[in-house]
């Protein structure tokens, strides 16, 4: 039980696999590095098996929109329980026509993981045994995450938007005030006064009591 | 007779065909959480497709529209038992990336509220497990101890579930003058008790059979602390 930091196993996997591992970069806070889109299984595969590395759990699986550069990263965390280290790594991807392949012959966790990010960013993840919506439901429009949605109004007519509580409660407020502001009518004044009224002016009347 | 004619739900035309029924998330051991559609012949549960997205809050989303600090109180709902780690969790990582340092005093109080919080959400945990096996004492016991927390963080935050304590930087506010003296005899009343022992003697009493929870849960060597 050996734990290697991020640049040992950056190193291995250069070694390895050349051109398809770029570069660590040195990202604000914590260091990750690219792997290529079209070698990420065999990677993956190799990060599991690799007794030195024994990436054993597949930490996390998420995305990032980044609609200025036409790019959506997938991200994959990976840690190791028998070495106790860790690995960040980013994939990209084409913003128009995401498509990955899937991880989850390597790590059964990878299931949940991607149908989240496709149901979230709308990443397709080429090979997945159940690639349907998993949060949201099968006939959302959209992906939520993306930097550039924009709510569609509602769900199945339920509406999304509603009056301000506070609108509501003043109303009321203002109406209470003005009935104990005016003092009480007997009935019968009432009625012969209605009874003077033409019929377009009585309405609002009758409603704001 | 044989057996299988005896079950109940078999009868009439298509007996023995698989029925597919609805389990959640309304019924009592789902508490709305999350839906099964079960596909059960009889008694036995070929396969049970979850729906998960009832519990979905779009925390993630409601992250991008509001402000650094104003998120804080969204991370109190991540985990309401605990929902002091999600504060220091949430806090660690803007400080992160901000390059921030938390000046000592609420370094201490940081640790200080999440340790409590820590005590509060085991006792529930130890509690309800050994409910869950069929000991219903220790549950109350560990509640009445997790009050006294509640009253400890409630002095010292405002509130007794929902905390909203941590800030990027630091806490909130700082502990009264008598908050210490008053945890520190909190301290000494649970330690007296030694609850998570009487929890585990209890749960090889009530039944006799403390195996069940021994025996649970293999696991691989490397996954051992």
């Amino acid at each position: 039980m050996t734990a290697l930091s991020f640049e040992q196993v950056h190193q291995k996997l250069s070694a390895r696999f050349g051109d398809a591992i770029g570069p660590i970069q040195p990202a604000k806070k914590d260091a990750f590095c690219t792997f290529a889109a079209a070698r990420l299984v065999e990677i993956c595969r190799f990060l599991k098996a690799e007794p030195d590395l024994w990436f054993d759990f597949l930490e996390d699986l998420t995305a990032t929109d980044h609609p200025k550069q036409n790019l959506i990263k997938v991200v994959y965390h990976f840690y190791s329980y028998r070495h106790r280290h860790l690995f960040i790594a980013k994939v990209e991807v084409n913003r128009q026509d995401p498509e990955v392949d899937t991880v989850e012959s390597v790590w059964k966790a990878a299931n949940w993981m991607e149908r989240e990010v496709f149901d979230l960013f709308g990443v397709r993840f080429k090979g997945h045994s159940d690639m349907r919506r998993v949060l949201l439901p099968d006939d959302w429009v959209g992906s939520p995450l993306r930097k550039d949605y924009s709510e569609a109004g509602g769900y199945r007519d339920i509406s999304n938007v509603r009056d301000n509580p506070l609108d509501l409660y003043l109303t009321m407020d203002r109406q209470l005030k003005a009935e104990q502001a005016t003092p009480e009518i007997p009935a019968d004044a009432k009625l012969a006064a209605d009874a003077k009224l033409p019929a377009a002016e009585k309405a609002p009347a009758k409603s704001g009591a | 007779m044989a057996l299988d004619q005896l079950v109940m739900t078999k009868f009439g035309e298509g007996a023995g065909e698989e029925m597919i029924l609805n389990m959640g998330p309304q019924h009592p051991s789902t508490h709305g959480v999350i839906n099964f559609v079960v596909h059960a012949d009889g008694e036995v549960m070929h396969k049970a497709v979850p729906q998960v997205g009832y519990l979905h809050r779009a925390i993630e989303k409601i992250g991008e529209m509001v402000t650094y600090p104003g998120f804080m109180p969204y991370t109190d709902r991540i985990d309401y038992l605990a929902a002091m780690f999600a504060n220091e969790g949430y806090a660690l990582a803007v400080e992160k990336l901000l390059g921030v340092e938390v000046p000592a005093p609420a370094q201490y109080l940081r640790a200080i509220s999440c340790e409590l919080n820590r005590i509060a959400s085991h006792l529930i945990s130890l509690g309800s497990m050994a409910m869950d096996i069929g000991a219903v004492t220790p549950f109350p016991y560990a509640l009445r101890e997790r009050e006294s927390i509640n009253d400890l963080l409630e002095a010292l935050c405002g509130a007794r579930l929902t905390y909203n304590y941590h800030r990027i930087g630091g806490v909130a506010f700082g502990m009264a003058d008598d908050w210490a003296p008053l945890c520190r005899k909190w301290l000494d009343h649970f330690l007296q008790r030694d609850l998570h022992r009487a929890i585990v003697r209890t749960r090889g009493d009530s039944r006799g059979d403390g195996d069940r929870l021994r025996a649970g849960g293999p696991q691989p060597a490397c996954f051992r602390i």
